[in-house]
């Protein structure tokens, strides 16, 4: 019998291109998928993170070009004619997006590079939920939850771009220790 | 990506059930879909037990949802079962601006 070790590793460079985000999601759960002490849930909670960074990489490689992010920008649609959906397709001179994720008996460690500066440190702050302009804020609620769910998070920037880490460990029971 | 909506009326309020996976790639339909009904409806119930997937995205548009119906005296309900996606509404605190039931049977009870 065969003696397989649970770690696996994969790496995508990826359009900037929103139709790429159910890629992502699947390629990191099935790499997650060889930790035998990840739950569904902090499978789940991957999921989400990987989702949250690679949205953050194209918002700043498309911005980097000088377009509007992909979220609520005009132009071809991703069903194809249906106008309210998000645009499909990256602009050009975008730069591509990578991923790497390394699951192993200690976790899941993945990163995102972009080509952008990095994060602003005065990037908004909500107010609390009892406060009714906390309704006017739509957007700003991806870096929180990346925080949240992983157990370390870690952001470099230089002039190439910025590169998020994340690291995902089991938390026990039920949905991020919940 | 599939995200699929099914309406029906409840009583005073419409129904909105969604089923798929709701990103920025889904995420401005989602808000379509709500901004129409906000238009025909004050009361609104949005059933996310068939959503396998929502990020910061989605949660937006029901923030932004509940802020247009707030505008002109309606409600949003939310209608989600125990699990991941209940969870995250938990961890930004938007259980302090959303109305969650765990079913529809609770809905209108006491």
């Amino acid at each position: 019998m065969v003696d397989l070790a649970p770690e696996a590793f994969v790496g995508l460079t990826l359009p900037s291109d929103p139709r790429y985000l159910a890629l992502v999601r699947v390629v990191v759960g099935a790499a997650a998928g060889v930790v035998p002490s990840l739950t569904d849930a902090r499978i789940a909670d991957l999921k989400l993170v990987a989702t949250e960074l690679f949205a953050n990489a194209m918002e700043a490689n498309w911005r980097s070009t000088g377009s509007r992010p992909p979220v609520g920008s005009p132009g071809r649609s991703v069903g194809g004619g249906d106008h309210d959906d998000a645009v499909a397709g990256a602009p050009s001179g975008a730069a591509p997006v990578q991923v790497t994720c390394r699951a192993d008996a200690g976790g899941v460690t993945l990163t995102v590079t972009d080509s952008g500066p990095g994060l602003d440190a005065t990037d908004e702050v909500h107010p609390p939920v009892e406060d009714p302009k906390r309704l006017h804020h739509e957007r700003g609620l991806g870096l929180p939850l990346i925080q949240f769910l992983a157990d370390k998070v870690d952001y470099v920037s230089d002039s190439a771009g910025t590169t998020a880490t994340v690291v995902l460990r089991d938390r026990g029971a039920g949905r991020s220790g919940i | 990506m599939e995200l699929s909506f099914t309406t029906r009326p409840l009583g005073d309020s419409m129904v909105l059930e969604v089923a798929g996976e709701i990103d920025i790639t889904t995420a401005p339909r989602f808000r379509a879909r709500l901004i129409e009904l906000i238009g025909g409806s004050r009361s609104i119930v949005v059933d996310l037990h068939s959503v396998g997937f929502i990020d910061s995205t989605g949660l937006g548009v029901l923030i932004g949802a509940r802020r247009r119906l707030g505008e002109v005296g309606g409600e949003l309900s939310l209608v989600i079962p125990p699990g991941p996606i209940r969870d995250l509404f938990a961890v930004t605190d938007l259980e302090g601006i959303f109305t969650i039931r765990d079913s529809f049977p609770a809905l209108g009870g006491s």
